[in-house]
């Protein structure tokens, strides 16, 4: 037993001593163990390296070459520790202070388009999604339409790009008729070449990449080897692809995230044990490097937020919520990170399944402290659709914030019901100034109708739209309005803070 | 010279020829006579076409086709479940079911070979043919065959209207886009050109008119005809009003053409087509007797439904009448029977609740959406009967759409519905019951 000991103390002087592994030496540890050193951060997969650094020139093995196979960077699954190894205390993730750009100069025009009809339908579209290209003029809209064919249930993916002034036309991305509900669809641009992207599933849920470079033309197509209904994708600056996914297992759902591209991606994360689904993804770029935050609206009745500097390991937060309702399943759950007066402004937004309501939360801190749950709007149409007094019934606002910079005003486009006009696009702010803000003040952007509980939409054109925020300047709307019952999508500017100045509450 | 259109007669009821059928199958009549009568200015000549009506097509076919049994599999890849159709002779119970064919169908959506009326007593078929080469593109001959039952003549403009407007590529991918008649098409057709692509006049009776569009090379995916309607059509909004004509057929007509007749609204005009087997429960024969009809939010039975019932817009409009969500459909089962209980999940659920042991033919099953434990509360509900005797609960439901009425056979054998119901609930059936 002494010896035994003796031999720790010998194994533990060694380790204690022995230089630490430079991330290449620790690649080529993983690449033989197959997995990742325990403890030992994991390098961002395809992070583009600092170019202000000094490069370093690795030496010239002058032997006779052999045939290499294709360098597999990684990530690696994290090593077990062998049993009876003294287990070190994993490395947490770094609480690092978020440094927001100081200058977010990108050099972009945004594009410049009135309200625009990108389709018709005359099945049903929903999914829509949008995003603007960071470093270039471009915008790429998609959504899943179905229900026109012969086989009801199913559809297409449509996606349609705006470039140097010109709307290209309505395409789909699949060639095969996607299943109502399975696939789903995400779109952005690569900022390092400008190619369009597009996450998209299948009907049987396998996960696509499809990359053009050419506006549209041709489609370069990737397997993910992940299954799932695509949520969300946002690509950062080095072109590394974040994408967040609903999986399905039985009756239960998972929102679940990995990073990568083409058809290389990491282990994927799953986030809180079962969440219906609903959940949502931002990435920014501090100073010191790519930040990843979701929130997920669990099972029961909470809001979760996330954050992770590495993709691979993630902090978990309860947000504040109950200060109106509880019991009541969370869903449209929507995530906000822009950058504000030297910090981050971090919000997340949700609507709930039965009773009708939508409410929010934000931090001023970069998720350090958290305001208190406030109400956005929260309403019951006094009529059902039988004309008889409402109980409740399901609402969906799809609630989509926006920060507007012109008046430090965190504001939210959302979807009412009313029991006589529909859905209508709705768009309600509070101000963050303290000054100004006052408590839970969320105001309508315009005078509600004290006699029907009413105020008024602020676009004639939607039937449920979401707001696209814009690399600068204000965002655009993207809708979904029924009219002669076909499905139009329809893509418009949105300008909030003319909205926000006349707004009373 | 005018004509004068007099008569358009619709009937309804019970076909004599078809013994397994209640289907109330539509006899029409068209009369034309000569008229002397001077013409009324038509403002459609000057404005093109003018439409009072939302679109829609009859299908005539009396004859029920055996109903397409959905049950649920679980797909191995992502371990849901998944809707497939037995076939009849698949069916391990009882003689195949039957699905009325749709009394009409109304929309903006419709296949190629079908006579649509797009505007009062105004129906037109569209077909195509695009099998001719012209250079990188394809020639694609547009047949509009139109009969104008109307009081007077209409015009089109070809040229504006009728439009390719979504092709699929060499690559197998669609694409939308707005293909007109132009001259170049017109030459590689070796058709005149004429003014008659600026206005078509389209006189009463009947007139075929072929139209040359060029497309790029692929096929045809989908070809539209504009209308300009004075108005809003569906009382929602306004627009134009896109007749979309896509490849395909009904699944449930045995007559794709249709038939050009007008609107079959009588209330009582029950399209039942079920062999209700003897000593079933009158609840529950009432709602077998809708087995096949559309799902559409918010509707229950005879009144029409926008799918935006309540403010909600949650399903396309209903296609043809009756159609139910899912509370309107046990609704109406109780309603066809004289009793009247509340409409919508959140007052049936009030009803007293039975046990799951306790539970009887016309009793409601409600049931979560969400999983059971995510307290999302009641988003659905069926009416529970013994429809093939064999001591197994099966349900009537309206499912989402696009599945509409269907039945649920030994609905306890199934997890789905096994996990997710909440409670099951006994309306007062009245004084016996």
């Amino acid at each position: 037993m002494k010896h035994l000991r003796g031999l720790f103390i010998v194994l533990y002087v060694l380790v204690g001593c022995s230089p630490e592994l430079t991330t290449s030496q620790h690649q080529a540890t993983a690449g033989v163990r197959g997995c990742w050193e325990y403890g030992v951060p994991q390098p961002i997969l395809g992070s583009t390296p600092n170019v202000s650094e000094t490069p370093t020139l690795e030496p010239i093995d002058w032997r006779t070459p052999t045939a290499s196979p294709t360098p597999y960077n990684g990530p690696w699954p994290e090593c077990t520790p062998l049993p009876a190894t003294p287990t070190r205390t994993p490395t947490p993730v770094p609480t690092r202070t978020l440094i927001p750009p100081e200058t977010p100069a990108i050099p972009v025009n945004p594009p410049s388009f009135d309200i625009q009809e990108l389709g018709d339908f005359a099945g049903v579209a929903t999914n829509q999604t949008a995003a603007f290209a960071p470093k270039a003029s471009d915008f790429i809209a998609a959504w899943i339409a179905w229900g026109y064919g012969t086989e009801e249930a199913t559809g297409d993916v449509w996606y349609r790009i705006y470039h140097r002034g010109e709307w290209y036309p309505a395409k789909t991305i699949n060639r095969d008729p996607v299943r109502k509900g399975q696939g789903g669809v995400a779109v952005g641009f690569r900022p390092t070449d400008n190619a369009a992207v597009i996450a998209w599933g299948d009907s049987s849920r396998n996960i696509w990449i499809s990359v053009s470079k050419d506006v549209g033309k041709t489609w370069d197509d990737y397997a993910m080897p992940h299954v799932g209904t695509v949520q969300k994708m946002i690509i950062d600056d080095s072109g590394l692809i974040h994408l967040m996914w609903i999986a399905v297992g039985g009756d239960d759902r998972w929102l679940e995230y990995s990073q990568g591209q083409d058809t290389t991606w990491s282990t994927p994360y799953r986030f809180v044990g079962n969440s219906n689904g609903w959940g949502d993804l931002e990435v920014v770029q501090d100073g010191a490097g790519v930040v990843r935050w979701a929130v997920v609206a669990d099972a029961g009745d909470a809001v979760r937020l996330y954050r992770s500097t590495d993709g691979l390991s993630w902090t978990e937060s309860v947000l504040p919520t109950h200060a109106y309702m509880y019991e009541e399943a969370r869903q449209d759950v929507d995530l906000l990170v822009v950058p504000r007066n030297g910090s981050w402004l971090v919000a997340a937004a949700w609507g709930q399944y039965s009773e009708p309501g939508l409410f929010a939360t934000y931090s001023l801190d970069g998720g350090q402290s958290w305001s208190t749950e406030e109400r956005i709007a929260q309403r019951r149409p006094a009529l059902d659709a039988n004309g008889e007094e409402s109980t409740g019934y399901r609402a969906g606002y799809k609630p989509s914030l926006i920060y507007d910079r012109t008046t430090d005003a965190l504001g939210s486009i959302w979807n009412r019901l009313d029991a006589q006009q529909g859905w209508q696009v709705m768009f309600s702010y509070r101000l963050l100034n303290p000054e100004e803000a006052g408590v839970g003040m969320w105001r309508a952007a315009a005078p509600p109708d004290p006699e029907q509980d009413t105020s008024l939409p602020v676009t004639s054109h939607g039937w449920q739209a979401r707001a696209v925020a814009a690399p600068v300047g204000d965002p655009m709307l993207l809708s979904m309005e029924i009219r002669n019952r076909q499905y139009r999508v329809v893509v418009q500017p949105f300008h909030p803070t003319p909205l926000i100045k006349k707004g009373t509450s | 010279m005018s004509k004068k259109k007099v008569l358009l007669l619709l009937g309804t009821g019970s076909t004599p020829l078809m013994c397994v059928v209640c289907f109330v199958g539509m006899l029409f009549v068209g009369l034309f006579m000569a008229g002397g009568s001077a013409p009324q200015p038509d403002r459609s000549i000057e404005t093109g076409f003018t439409s009072f009506l939302m679109p829609r097509w009859v299908c005539p076919s009396p004859t029920p086709i055996p109903t397409r049994i959905k049950d649920a599999t679980t797909d191995p890849t992502p371990g849901t479940p998944t809707a497939i159709y037995y076939e009849p002779w698949e069916q391990e119970y009882g003689l195949p079911l039957m699905t009325p064919t749709p009394y009409y169908k109304e929309g903006s959506s419709f296949f190629t070979g079908q006579y649509i009326e797009v505007a009062r007593q105004i129906f037109v078929k569209m077909t195509y043919d695009q099998s001719t080469t012209v250079n990188d593109q394809q020639l694609v001959l547009v047949k509009l065959e139109w009969k104008n039952r109307s009081a007077g003549e209409v015009s089109i403009h070809p040229n504006r209207q009728v439009a390719v407007t979504a092709i699929k590529g060499a690559d197998g991918r669609k694409q939308q886009g707005q293909w007109v008649w132009t001259r170049e098409a017109a030459l590689a057709a070796g058709l005149p050109i004429n003014d008659e692509v600026q206005t078509t006049i389209i006189p009463v009776g009947e007139k075929v008119q072929i139209l040359p569009v060029l497309i790029p090379r692929g096929s045809v995916e989908q070809v539209d005809i504009r209308i300009d309607p004075p108005a809003a059509v569906d009382g929602q909004s306004e627009g134009t009003l896109r007749v979309q004509f896509t490849n395909g057929t009904d699944p449930n007509c045995t007559l794709q053409e249709g038939v050009l007749t007008g609107l079959p609204n009588d209330p009582n005009a029950t399209a039942q087509s079920m062999p209700i087997p003897p000593g079933t429960d009158k609840l529950v024969a009432s709602a077998l007797k809708q087995v096949g009809r559309q799902y559409c939010w918010g509707a229950k039975g005879y009144q029409p439904c926008s799918g935006c019932a309540g403010g909600q817009c949650v399903t396309p409009p209903c296609a043809s009448i009756p159609c139910f969500d899912c509370s309107g459909l046990t609704w109406w089962a109780y309603y066809d029977n004289g009793i009247t209980i509340g409409h919508g999940t959140s007052n049936q659920q009030n009803y007293p609740q039975v046990s799951f042991d306790s539970q009887a033919e016309g009793d409601l099953a409600l049931f979560t959406t969400i999983n059971s434990h995510s307290r999302a509360g009641i988003t659905h509900v069926g009416i529970l009967g013994d429809i093939n005797d064999d001591g197994k609960m099966d349900m009537i439901h309206s499912a989402n759409y696009p599945d509409g009425v269907i039945i649920e056979m030994d609905v306890w054998s199934k997890r789905y519905y096994r996990n997710n119901l909440i409670l099951i609930t006994r309306p007062p059936r009245g004084s016996g019951q």
